[in-house]
């Protein structure tokens, strides 16, 4: 057996959009030429502004997009070259937890049926045993009692019950991955432990592999642990490495600008804080994407080389990767 | 009710508010006799969770309520002289955005996609006071370059042409324009990244301390609190329940409420392993509980917490507090 559960090799995705009233054709990189590995059980996150192209990496692992280039590899195998079988039993093993749980979860389905509709699509339950194995679901979310649930429409969940189902629906086919999607921003920070506390619950009772996708490095530092962290930026992997020491001394200059832009729960820092020495608040267009290090237009150690050659994400010992011509 | 501050010191007062809303599950009762004092320069930041009344509270200094909702009681006095709350139509719509302005939730989505962005500003400019357009524009440019954007290009955009934290910062610009004396801010930042972030909270917090204005700043989101506010509030269930300084309450926090609030928030700083959720559920707003409306959540409560709802009361060093635990 293979040591990594899933692998994206290379991977790019292409989106060709159109612009303005002419459609004038342009391609978007949203994910340009990445390479990563999660291991059974293993926990990632992966971090970066929105549009980085985080959310398309997490849809390519899953099977939802098919790469432009490069291959992904589940237990080995290129997913896009299995069978239908192959293929299916994949898509069983690898879920997904999005970030809005109002618009994932149909509003015109009882719970009853939402968390049904997988388990028979799977053979999981057969039609006698169905209504029990969605309760032990419901319980295992910590949505008791049971009954209470599994009648109603979404409409009567507040945010943080319908997460909880969402997550109640991803691991009810017995994943062996999860992809979870910025799955706690939209809950009130009060609630975003509790939703956490329950992913690791559930990760640690089923040995799952995560991708853990947010833009809060607060929140994967609770969330991973001594789990691995990948940073990116428009498309590329910048940096990664054990999460706990890319925090503690990051070196990607856009890493320490994430960590120094991060809000500290602490007055006496946070005021005395000075804020980021960024050359250009603004993320340049993904469409048209500076030349070099992407980062170079907003990077404050930039040097003529940063914007002619594209640096390559090296290896530089302790488990840690960089694409920097500086560090 | 006695909360600390001479009158001339506060800029608006809150007292009693109670503000109800008509649903078909029956009456909610958003705001519940919320006491609030905001005084002149300050940043005050108003804490709570999602559905406390946070944001139906901040709405009630402007007096705007939804049409399925009412004022049922309370006074709103704005520098000790004018009663917010009886003001006529007329006089109300000169009274918002020139003396208090706000910046809505989702603001980057309040701008007209149909409009360039200085016709923005002319608009409301023109609906307050009579100026020649080119005065407007001066003064518009020159809010424009306080928020970091470049007048001649982003003048001329239409919404759809900026980004998130680019239309954040044009509302920002917007609510300058008639000079008001006090801006509410409703979550500002909570749809953007967190470097987009931090620039908009320094941006305020430089605003602030170079023209002295004072600003009502909501979230739900502690971190972003100490990195801006002087004073904080705490909020539960439409009451408020602990305000202090900003060092006071995160060092020393009184309440058991705002207590867990704290150990709730990650931070790359701190040990995770001290990091707790919140314990048990948010009650049902619609049967709220009785006494102190915390106590089903608290590990403190006392037979008398469960009986009789703890007023909010000075505790000294500034500070007011609704809880037995430290008011016997």
């Amino acid at each position: 057996m293979p040591d990594s559960l899933i692998e994206a090799r290379s991977v790019s995705k292409y989106f060709r959009i159109s612009r303005g009233a002419i459609k004038e054709a342009a391609i978007l990189k949203a994910v340009d030429d990445a390479s990563m590995e999660i291991k059974n059980g293993e926990t990632v996150c992966l971090v970066g502004e929105s549009g980085c192209g985080k959310s398309t990496l997490g849809r390519l692992l899953l099977g939802l997009l098919e790469p432009t280039h490069g291959s992904i590899l589940y237990k080995g195998k290129d997913i896009w070259n299995m069978n239908a079988r192959e293929f299916m039993e994949y898509r069983r093993n690898a879920q997904i937890i999005h970030q809005d749980p109002y618009d994932a979860i149909n509003p015109v389905r009882t719970i009853y049926s939402s968390l049904s509709g997988p388990l028979l699509h799977y053979k999981l339950a057969n039609r006698s045993n169905v209504r029990e194995k969605v309760a032990e679901l419901l319980e295992l979310v910590g949505l008791i009692p049971a009954s209470d649930f599994m009648n109603r429409f979404p409409c009567r969940l507040s945010g943080g019950q319908l997460q909880r189902i969402a997550i109640a629906r991803a691991i009810s086919v017995n994943p062996s991955f999860i992809v979870a999607d910025e799955a706690v921003s939209m809950l009130d920070a009060s609630l975003r432990i509790n939703i956490l506390n329950l992913l690791l619950d559930l990760k640690k009772k089923f040995n799952l592999a995560c991708l853990f996708i947010t833009h809060d490095l607060a929140i994967a530092r609770y969330f991973a642990k001594d789990g691995r962290v990948i940073i990116m930026y428009l498309g590329n992997i910048v940096e990664s490495g054990n999460l706990e020491e890319v925090i503690r001394k990051p070196m990607h200059p856009y890493t320490e600008v994430l960590i120094e832009a991060s809000p500290v729960p602490d007055p006496k820092v946070a005021k005395s804080r000075p804020l980021p020495n960024l050359r250009s608040v603004e993320i340049p267009s993904a469409i048209n994407p500076p030349p070099g290090c992407k980062f170079h237009t907003r990077c404050p150690y930039a040097i003529d080389k940063c914007s002619k050659e594209v640096p390559e994400l090296r290896d530089v010992g302790g488990g840690r990767k960089i694409a920097c011509h500086l560090r | 009710m006695t909360l600390k501050g001479s009158p001339e010191d506060i800029l608006i007062s809150v007292r009693n508010l109670t503000v109800t809303f008509r649903v078909p599950r029956g009456i909610l009762v958003a705001v519940d006799r919320a006491n609030l004092d905001i005084r002149k320069g300050e940043i005050l930041a108003l804490v709570g969770e999602s559905g406390c009344g946070k944001t139906v509270l901040a709405h009630s200094l402007l007096n705007i309520v939804d049409p399925n909702g009412e004022i049922k009681s309370g006074k709103i006095l704005f520098k000790n002289e004018i009663d917010v709350l009886s003001l006529p139509e007329e006089e109300l719509r000169k009274f918002r955005w020139k003396k208090v302005a706000i910046i809505f939730q989702a603001a980057q989505n309040s701008l007209n996609p149909v409009m360039r962005v200085y016709e923005h500003a002319v608009d409301t400019t023109l609906a307050h006071e009579k100026v020649s357009e080119n005065e407007i524009y001066k003064k518009f440019s020159e809010m424009l370059k306080w928020v970091r954007l470049e007048p001649e290009r982003v003048s001329r955009l239409y919404p759809h042409e900026a980004s998130g934290g680019m239309k954040q910062r044009i509302i920002s610009a917007l609510s300058l324009l008639l000079d008001p004396e006090l801006l509410i801010l409703d979550e500002p930042t909570s749809a953007l990244d967190v470097l987009t972030q931090a620039y908009i909270l320094k941006f305020l917090r430089n605003l602030h301390e170079q023209t002295g204005m004072t600003m009502l700043y909501i979230t739900h989101d502690l971190a972003t609190v100490a990195e801006i506010a002087d004073r904080v509030a705490i909020m539960y269930l439409g009451q408020i329940v602990e305000t202090g300084g900003v060092d006071q309450i995160f060092y020393d926090p009184k309440h058991p409420y705002t207590e867990a609030l704290i150990k709730a928030t990650p931070s790359l700083l701190s040990d995770i392993s001290e990091i707790k959720p919140l314990p048990g559920p948010l009650p049902d707003p619609f049967s709220p509980p009785p006494g102190c409306k915390f106590h089903p959540r608290c590990a403190f409560a006392t037979d008398r917490c469960r009986k009789i709802p703890p007023p909010l009361v000075d505790i000294g060093d500034d500070r007011t507090l609704a809880c037995y635990k430290e008011v016997k």
